[in-house]
């Protein structure tokens, strides 16, 4: 039920901004989200547009995410708004979304999802050196659509390098680039077919090499997500290891602020089970001897791995937002993948499938 | 008030009589349900025979732990009034109204001041045998029943006076001082002895002491000793004279009163005057002090410096003496009353000897006893000459011949006229008198006396025969014609008598009788205003203790004149109106040797004046005191008086009438136990080591007297190898009670199975008939006891038990069940003794006009269980019939019922609502806790080191105070709590004892009292859970005591109030099963005026009992399910969907929809109802065993019940075969009914058709109960019962037409072979259809067996865990139709109590959510499993229904950053109790 | 008593600190039978009520085990037992992640348990305690007792 659309227009840029304004001027949305350069061009950031005239320069493509879209798209479903908006999301933010919509934090009725093909991003300084560089540009361009990874100076963050899904699924419409000739447009639901009708775009095709292409990269990535994460096990595994590597956490929490997924108003650590009184904390110290200040630290991290671990879509998020750059992403992807494979879950792969932590069966798991 | 038919007002009152389990209950459901209740019981507490308990079957709860909250419910209820020590005397009036005359017996304690604290129970020296631990240990006269007790407060066992004491002319407390002395109070006894008596040391000695006559020692070996204890106590006080204090004396009185005589009257009323302030003088004719007991007692028997020691004392109260002053010589009465004396008493004595009025008296040689005496005694001694005779039998004549002796007369005779028998001497000194070589010759008068030179020389006597009594009762002597002869002597004393000397008080204007003495009234009062009499003056010669009895008269008299009292008074006399105590049968005394006191030996002392008894060293004294039975209970020594400080204790408390009104009466007052004495071959009161099975059970209880050691009685060892008899006293035509008890066998099984937990390697032999494992659970429970403890159970009836003499082992005879005679040695028998109804409550029904049958029982018809014969008189528990204790408890919430739809209009009417002090605000205060640590007496405190778990918890932060209680759960632990609360500003409470699960609702309770939040509180666990559990390791257990406490603690301080929030209750009830449980149910809910919905998914109403055509005891159940259709069709409060399901329902306990789906258009019909009864029945179970289905002639029970209503027996040789299917390892429980219903129908046949034959092959017949009689009648019948194994059952197999039975007789081991005409099978019974499916519909437990489970097996039995749903019939397990009608109306009761509430507090560990954190995930939502959470469309928070939300928290943990929290298990507590777990 | 002195001594007379979180229906009134059956077992465990063992919180374990307890045991009611209906099978998917986090970061899942032990079962909750802590001594300490970097 896939059909691919090829888009009016000259670049890329100009064929997604000319078919965005198109969703808007049809009325075939009220809004778009979309990542778009900003004025300075030096960086590309998440915008909400609704005047088709202000969509200047969208970019999905681009190699940068500064926070994830889901949170945002999620937030645009607050409250049931009457308006219909396009959100251009990469699969990592697709899967934190549908996990939000379980978890009641988004409606994804009214929102027409947009995924894009992603090869993988940079952290947004080293995306901000480089963001001018045009030839940088026409590389990422040229190699991306061969499913390469086009910096040759810049590593992909962590979580993108062994990110297994490049091409989102359980969206509506995806803008497919890699393994295409050009930027086309893939309808792959009824939604989505219903926002293309209007549009009278030339179907094409799906291009021959996309398939082979994306089946190679998921495996090339598993192979590399499976050595990484066996590595970060082996190590970590270890309680020395384990306390050595959270050791610099400055408790500062952006890493669960950073996370899509982290949905929580305020965290329970933030809360006031965790404001411990002076006596406590000098009790505590005394009966233990000694304690690390500020306390708590391992069991934030435990707790958070028990909440979100089996709804974390490894988007590294967390570690980018990490001042103390500890491996976090690696952390929850380690731990999350082994969490979810008791109960056979992938996040994010299916609206249907209920979250582990709200449904329970008579017959499972021993008992021990 | 309303008013009822008749024009009279119905009183919203109910009196329960018999405070067990069923009255509790009875009380509690009536109180709940807004009646007022009177809660009457003998005993001084309630809790029955529950509380003596130790476990109960079949799931091993701890009896008292189960009962203990029950106890305090019904303690603390507002609208139950208890009355212990009451008793009902009669009841006046009618139904509705009846006056009921109440008589409360004295407790002696009053109950509202007593704190319960102990305080007397050290003073208190008696130890009576503690009818509570089955006599096997003992408790103070002053006692509390058990430790949990309610009321909690003492009182004082009075058996009667006892019969020493009565016995006494003095009315010296010989029980009291005797007690004291035992228990090592001397100076208390001295001063016992020195309220009536003031010659202890005298009397001590030389008193006759009439109260050793009457000791009921002597009934058993010899009395007690009670004069040389006297003399051991006197003795021991006068080596420590510091110790000489009198009792200070409560009255002061004013006067001066002239006593004249110095002898044992004078001084006494001297000494009774003088310790009350009054100024006496003692005037004395003679030179001494002392009377007869200085002139008259010898000085060997009376030391003088004895004598003279006690009159110092006397006179050191400040009594002036005149010596040397007689009446009528020196002064006269006149004289005295001129000196300004206001009374004066004449106690001159009889110091005339009496006239022989024999020729010859006059000789030289001739003395006469007292004078004689009192010359010796002042010091002049006569010349006697060699050969002295001693005419008279009296102690003068004795005390005469010994002074003889003393003085040196070669041989000396005593002549006395009757023989030996009638000798008024004491034995004693007749003893000491040969020893010493006194001579004595009997049934021998002296005629003359013959002198030479004027002195005697020779003694005529002549001999005497005995004729008839005379008045003084003793046989007259008849002097024989010829008989006389002489005796050549040197000296005679004739001591016959003395009188006073009448001249002088004939002078003194006192009028004189015809022998001399002072005619005065019995307070001593003489012809002349003012002047009293008393002692030998006023009697003739009596005993020193008879002349201080006189003086203590005569003494009280003149007090009650210088008080200004006019008439006779007493004190401290003699116990005449009060009843003498009976024979203590409760005691079973050890046989031991009277003291003996040292003597001189007779060739030293004939030589000298010494005192020839010597006394009783102290431990010889106390271990004679021990002999002691302390027949009247109380001595009334009066110790515990001044030790009590709320000042409770009244010895002077008498019964007390008391009217109340009340509506109805429901009689509950229990069973009591076969007296096992009666079935003399098992030798339980002869054999130490034979003990009933209280006492066993008392002897494995930890709050027992051995502290739940098994130990034999006789040597305290721990017994190796145990034998139950089963059925004594049970199942007996001969002396025992007919019926079978219903429950011994499951104790049994019980006892074995604890006695084998408490023993490591015990053996366990029980000796039963059948094994009667009928009710829920029993058969696992009884099959766990052969196969996981290794109890034996021989089949047979012991016919003896005879004990081996050395090792006091019991040989057991007994023949096997085929026959052989056995002989087994064991070292511990257990009588499993039956019960039967208590004498007292059968008493009462027939005081109250209700009939009992000859057992006494107040036996119902049959399908009418509850009713007695007088209208509004109601009967519950075992007084109707053996039973155990789920079916009590069911019956005491039917006949609540009962009661309660009788009264239905008054409902509330005298209901009180309980009022709590106002809520103190705890906001913004810093925690302040309070800790209390639990003994439970010994149970925590014998492992675990309260004092030491104290101590921890005062370092705990925050905590403020902390203290160890005895008993945290008892009245004044909870008064206590209370007042610490006030006392420390306590905000948060802990409390270490037992579990939350039955006594943290008591504590709560408490805590709001004490105007706090119950929220507040927090309690842990340190005995099942730590002492209980680690006994072995005590220092660790005590450990992690103080870990629980430190975590119990660290969750107090962080504790919230929750405010109490309330919730509707939908008083409509929906009955679920339209058989007999079901429409009883619905239409007791009827009368007692809800409305009720009743669905039945048959078509018509009845049910199974629509196939049961007779009972077992021939009522017939078609005509009362007949009325039960037409009433419920014809009632208008009930509703009644036939053919209909339940197909879902949602709600709560108070709220409840539910939707039925039926009816020919299977309609959908939603209800709305407040509470469930689950009435769905069970059916008949399937089989295919023995050819069923597969021959025309293989029917079951039920079948062949239907042929023999139809009358259509097909052939007459009929076999039934017991057990098919059931107690099988498919299917382990007994179904129960189908012994009776065997019987049933066996009976029915052999009645029916004489010429037909009945075979039942049985495994146990259980009949149980009264049901007994029915499988009696059975075998009177000629059925033919015969057991197998399960491993051998019968065998079938067809014959043609007919069948062919094989089975083997066990009692011959024979194999035999029968035809029959007709194989009937008891199937059994099995869950109904559909059960599951309600089960999971309501959410209710199902037993392993697939029957409904209740609550609780033994307390809870008509209730489900969950509120608002109640259980009855077959549905909850196979029964019998009047136990279902019971149960249904237990379950309508349960019912009323919830749906008459109009609302209900909701829980408080209700979930809620801190909105400001709440973002809405819906996680909670999806993990509560009662709707009770949404998420607020508008405010996208989660929001909590609280009435629906049980507390399961299952939210709060859904929730990730605890916005969800649930009250009492915040994270936050949990985390702290963590932390502090890791300390 | 001598078996239990070895049993003590081996190794090392390291004695288990175990905490438990037992549901309120079923696994404390277990335990609670245990101790009217007088049941005897190790002293080890420091048990805490809740009314389900669906309420307890994962944090609850995490901390217990960071705190230094040598196990935690999660007791709750039979399957289709639970009081509130299905507390236990949620208990069960909580306490397997918990394991799963602690096996990953070596904190050793085994320390912690998940039982079904009903009202009824006092004998196997004693099993249950005397299981644990032979096999917690097999384990050894946790070595979280004495660290302080938490």
């Amino acid at each position: 039920m896939s059909r691919f659309f090829r888009l009016d227009g000259e670049g890329y840029r100009e064929k997604l901004a000319g078919w965005l304004r198109a969703l808007l001027e049809r009325e075939i949305v009220d809004a778009v989200l979309s990542p778009q350069w900003t004025t300075s061009g030096r960086m590309v950031v998440p915008t909400l547009v609704r005047d088709p005239r202000r969509l200047t320069t969208p970019d999905p493509v681009a190699p940068v995410v500064s926070v994830s879209a889901a949170t945002l798209a999620a937030r645009l479903t607050f409250n049931q708004p009457q308006e219909r908006a396009a959100v251009l999301l990469r699969s990592c933010e697709v899967r934190a979304l549908v996990e939000l919509e379980k978890l009641e934090q988004a409606d994804l009725g009214r929102l027409l999802l947009v995924g894009v093909d992603c090869l993988g991003t940079v952290k947004p300084a080293a995306f901000a050196e480089c963001a001018s560089d045009e030839e940088i540009h026409q590389a990422w361009w040229q190699r991306g659509t061969r499913g390469e990874w086009p910096l040759e100076t810049v590593e992909p963050r962590s979580a993108c390098d062994i990110c297994l899904y490049p091409a989102p699924g359980g969206v509506d419409l995806r803008l497919a680039w890699i393994g295409c000739p050009e930027l086309l447009v893939e309808s792959v639901s009824p939604r989505g077919e219903q926002a293309m009708a209007s549009l009278e775009l030339e179907e094409v095709p799906e291009p021959s090499p996309r398939a082979q292409l994306l089946g190679q990269l998921a495996a090339d990535r598993r192979q590399r997500r499976e050595r990484t994460l066996e590595e970060f096990r082996a190590r970590h595994g270890q309680v020395d290891h384990l306390m050595e590597m959270l050791a610099p956490c400055i408790r500062c929490y952006n890493c669960r602020r950073a996370c899509p997924l982290c949905y929580c108003h305020e965290c329970v650590f933030e809360g006031p089970i965790f404001r411990h009184p002076s006596q406590h904390l000098h009790r505590w110290a005394a009966r233990r001897g000694i304690i690390e200040m500020p306390t708590d630290t391992l069991l934030f991290h435990l707790t958070r791995l028990n909440h979100m671990g089996s709804s974390c879509v490894s988007c590294g998020m967390c570690e980018a937002a990490c001042p103390s750059q500890l491996p976090v992403s690696l952390l929850f992807a380690a731990v999350g993948e082994t969490i979810q494979q008791i109960f056979d879950y992938e996040p994010g792969r299916d609206r249907e499938e209920e979250l582990p932590l709200a449904t329970f069966r008579e017959e499972e798991l021993e008992p021990r | 008030m309303p008013e009822s038919r008749n024009g009279m007002s119905t009183v919203g009152a109910v009196l329960v009589v018999g405070a067990g389990i069923s009255g509790m209950q009875s009380a509690l459901d009536l109180a709940e349900a807004g009646f007022r209740v009177h809660l009457v019981d003998e005993a001084w507490a309630i809790g029955g025979t529950m509380a003596q308990l130790d476990k109960t079957f079949p799931t091993n709860d701890c009896a008292m732990c189960i009962l203990s909250p029950k106890l305090v419910e019904a303690g603390r209820h507002l609208n139950i009034q208890l009355h212990p020590g009451t008793v009902l005397e009669r009841l006046e009036g009618e139904p509705g109204r009846f006056r009921a005359i109440l008589r409360r017996k004295a407790r002696y304690v009053d109950v509202d001041k007593c704190t319960a604290c102990g305080d007397c129970l050290a003073p208190c020296p008696v130890e009576l045998p503690n009818p509570f631990d089955g006599n096997l240990g003992v408790r103070k006269a002053i006692y509390k029943l058990y430790p949990q007790a309610i009321p909690n407060a003492f009182a004082i066992e009075k058996r009667g006076v006892s019969p020493c004491r009565k016995a006494c002319p003095a009315g010296v407390n010989a029980h009291a001082y005797v007690a004291l002395l035992r228990s090592g109070r001397i100076k208390e006894a001295w001063q016992v002895i020195m309220r009536t008596l003031p010659f202890p040391s005298v009397c001590g000695r030389v008193c006759t002491h009439p109260c050793e006559e009457e000791c009921f020692r002597g009934q058993v070996d010899r009395p007690v000793a009670i004069r040389d204890l006297k003399r051991a106590i006197a003795d021991w006080m006068a080596e420590h004279p510091d110790q000489m204090e009198l009792e200070p004396c409560q009255e002061r009185l004013k006067g001066r009163v002239a006593v004249v005589g110095a002898g044992p009257a004078g001084l006494t009323a001297a000494y009774q005057l003088a310790r009350r302030g009054v100024s006496v003088t003692v005037f004395e004719a003679l030179p001494v002090l002392g009377g007869m007991m200085r002139v008259g007692i010898p000085a060997f028997r009376l030391p003088r410096e004895v004598l003279d020691r006690e009159i110092r004392f006397i006179l050191s109260l400040g009594i002036e003496v005149r010596l040397n002053s007689a009446l009528g010589r020196d002064f006269t009465l006149d004289e005295l009353f001129e000196d300004g004396y206001q009374s004066i008493i004449v106690a001159t004595g009889a110091h005339v000897s009496q006239r022989a009025g024999l020729p010859g008296e006059e000789l030289e040689g001739v003395f006469h006893g007292v004078d004689f005496l009192r010359s010796v005694n002042l010091g002049r001694s006569p010349r006697l000459g060699g050969r002295v005779a001693v005419i008279g039998g009296g102690n003068t004549a004795l005390d005469a011949a010994r002074t003889a002796l003393r003085l040196g007369a070669e041989s000396v005779c005593v002549y006395y006229r009757r023989s030996r028998a009638e000798m008024p001497a004491s034995d004693e000194e007749v003893e000491q008198a040969r020893a010493e070589g006194v001579q004595f010759s009997f049934l021998c008068s002296p005629v003359a006396l013959v002198g030479r030179n004027g002195r005697v020389t020779q003694l005529r006597l002549v001999r005497n025969r005995l004729a008839e009594p005379d008045a003084s009762g003793r046989r007259r002597p008849v002097p024989v014609e010829g008989s006389e002869y002489h005796v050549d002597v040197d000296a005679v004393i004739l001591a016959i008598g003395q009188r006073p000397s009448s001249e002088a008080l004939r002078q003194a204007g006192l009028a004189v009788d015809g022998r001399g003495l002072v005619v005065s009234g019995p307070d001593g009062r003489t012809s002349r205003e003012g002047v009293y009499a008393g002692g030998d003056v006023t009697t003739g010669p009596a005993t020193v203790v008879e002349a201080v009895a006189a003086g203590n008269r005569v003494a009280a008299a003149v007090a009650a004149v210088l008080r200004g009292e006019v008439g006779e008074q007493g004190m401290g006399g003699p116990n005449e109106e009060r009843r003498v105590a009976p024979f203590p049968a409760d005691v079973v005394p050890v046989p031991r040797e009277r003291a003996r006191p040292r003597e001189l030996p007779p060739g030293v002392r004939r030589t000298n004046f010494d005192e020839v008894v010597g006394g009783l060293s102290l431990e010889e004294a106390v271990a004679e005191a021990e002999r002691c039975l302390n027949c009247g209970g109380c001595s009334e020594c009066l110790q515990c008086v001044p030790a009590c400080r709320p000042a409770a204790i009244d010895h002077h408390q008498e019964d007390q009438l008391e009217e109340i009104e009340v509506g109805a009466v429901i009689l509950s007052a229990g069973f009591e136990l076969f007296d096992a004495r009666l079935k003399g071959e098992y030798g339980f009161g002869r054999y130490p080591n034979v003990i009933t099975s209280m006492q066993f059970e008392r002897m494995l209880s930890a709050s027992g007297p051995w502290e739940g050691h098994v130990r034999r009685p006789s040597d305290g060892r721990p017994p190796r190898r145990i034998a139950f008899i089963q059925c004594v006293g049970s199942r007996d035509l001969r002396g025992g009670y007919r019926h079978c008890s219903g429950v011994c066998c499951m104790y049994t099984a019980k006892e074995a199975i604890i006695a084998k937990e408490h023993v490591p390697g015990l053996e366990v032999t029980v000796f039963c008939m059948d094994v009667r494992a009928y009710g829920k659970e029993f058969e696992r429970y009884y099959q766990r006891a052969q196969e996981e403890y290794g109890v034996r159970y021989v089949r047979s009836m012991v016919a003896s038990v005879k004990e081996i003499p050395d090792s006091r082992n019991l040989l057991l005879r007994y023949s096997t069940e085929d026959g052989q005679l056995r002989e087994e040695e064991f070292d511990l028998v257990v009588l499993a003794v039956g019960i039967r109804p208590s004498s007292a409550g059968v008493e009462t029904a027939r005081r109250l006009g209700v009939q009992t049958d000859e057992d006494g029982l107040l036996r119902t018809r049959e399908l009418e269980p509850g009713l007695t014969s007088r209208p509004g008189v109601f009967v519950a528990g075992a007084l109707a019939g053996p039973k155990d204790i789920p079916e009590t408890v069911t019956e005491a919430s039917a006949v609540a019922a009962l009661a309660a739809a009788q009264l239905a209009e008054a409902r509330g009417q005298l209901a009180r609502e309980p009022r709590y002090p106002p809520e103190r605000s705890v906001e913004g205060e810093p925690p302040r806790v309070g800790v209390f640590v639990c003994h439970c007496g010994i149970n925590i405190a014998g492992t675990v080191d309260v004092e030491a778990v104290v101590e921890h918890a005062r370092g705990l932060p925050d905590v403020v105070w902390a203290e160890d209680l005895l008993f945290t759960c008892s009245q004044d632990s909870i008064a206590l709590i209370k007042e610490r609360v006030g006392e420390h500003q306590l905000n948060r409470v802990v409390v270490a004892s037992c579990t939350p699960r039955t006594h943290e609702p008591l504590f709560q309770n408490t805590i709001r009292e004490a105007g706090l939040n119950p929220h507040l509180f927090e309690m842990t666990n340190i005995r099942e859970q730590s002492s209980w559990v680690h006994r072995e390791l005590p220092e660790r257990a005590t450990d992690k005591a103080c870990d629980l406490v430190s975590m119990a603690v660290a969750k107090a301080r962080l504790l919230r109030p929750v405010p109490a929030r309330h919730f509707e209750v939908d008083p409509r009830a929906l009955v679920i099963g339209g058989g007999l449980a079901g429409m009883t149910a619905s239409l007791c809910l009827a009368a007692q005026g809800f409305e009720v919905y009743l669905v039945e998914r048959e078509r018509e109403l009845g049910g199974m009992a629509r196939r049961v055509k007779y009972t077992v005891g021939g009522d017939d159940p078609s005509g009362l399910v007949d009325r039960l259709i037409g009433e419920v069709l014809g009632n208008p409060r009930i509703r009644v969907y036939l053919n209909h399901q339940v197909e879902e329902t949602a709600g709560y306990v108070g709220n409840y929809v539910t939707v039925l789906r039926g009816g020919d258009d299977s309609r959908r019909t939603e209800i709305r109802h407040g509470a469930v009864i689950i009435a769905t029945g069970a059916r008949e179970a399937t089989t295919d065993q023995y050819l069923y289905g597969r021959h025309p002639r293989v029917v079951t029970q039920l079948e062949l019940e239907e042929m023999l209503a139809s009358g259509k027996l097909a052939g007459c040789r009929v076999v039934m075969i017991q057990c098919v299917g059931s107690r099988t390892p498919q299917r382990p429980y007994c179904s129960r009914i189908c012994c009776a219903e065997a019987v049933k129908n066996a009976v029915r046949i052999r009645e029916r058709y004489p010429a037909s034959s009945v075979v039942i092959f049985y495994r146990d017949i259980r009949t149980y109960g009264l049901l007994e009689e029915h499988y009696r009648r059975a075998r009177e019948r000629g059925v033919l019962f015969i057991r197998y194994d399960p491993e051998q059952p019968p065998e079938v197999r067809p014959d043609g037409d007919q069948l062919l039975v094989c089975g083997r007789d066990p009692a011959t081991g024979w194999s035999l072979e029968m035809e029959a005409d007709l194989l009937v099978l008891s199937p059994g019974v099995e869950p109904q259809d559909g059960t599951i499916q309600l089960s999971r519909l309501f959410k209710l437990p199902l037993t392993e067996d697939g029957f409904f489970a209740e609550a609780h097996m033994k307390l809870r039995p008509v209730d489900f865990a969950a509120d608002g749903v109640y259980l009855c019939g077959l549905a909850h397990g196979p029964k019998l139709m009047q136990e279902s009608i019971t149960q249904a109306r237990a379950a309508a009761m349960r019912a009323a109590v919830l749906l008459g509430k109009g609302r209900l507090e909701a829980r408080g560990i209700v979930a809620y959510v801190r909105e400001r954190a709440c973002s809405g995930c819906g996680l909670c939502v999806k993990s509560c499993p009662y709707d009770a959470r949404q998420i607020d469309p508008e405010s996208k928070k989660a929001r909590v229904t609280e009435v629906l939300c049980q507390g399961c928290g299952a939210c709060v943990v859904a929730c990730p950053n605890g916005a969800s929290q649930q009250a009492g298990f915040s994270k936050e507590q949990i985390l702290a109790m963590v932390e502090a777990a890791l300390r | 008593m001598a078996v239990e002195r070895e049993e003590g001594q081996s190794p090392g007379d390291f004695e288990p600190r175990i905490v438990a979180l037992l549901c309120n229906w079923c696994s404390y009134t277990g335990a609670d039978l245990a101790g009217t059956s007088r049941i005897q077992y190790p002293p080890n465990i420091r048990v805490i009520r809740v009314m389900c063992s669906g309420s307890v919180d994962p944090m609850y374990i995490l901390k217990a085990i960071l705190e230094g307890a040598d196990g935690v045991l999660i007791g709750g009611c039979h399957a289709g037992d639970c009081h509130y209906i299905n507390g236990n099978y949620k208990a069960r998917r909580r306490v397997a992640i918990a394991r799963r986090v602690l096996d990953q970061l070596g904190l050793d899942g085994r320390r912690v348990w998940f039982r079904f032990i009903s009202a009824s079962e006092g004998r196997l909750f004693a099993e249950t305690v005397r299981e644990m802590v032979a096999q917690l001594k097999e384990i050894g300490p946790n070595p979280m007792r004495d660290r302080w970097e938490l």
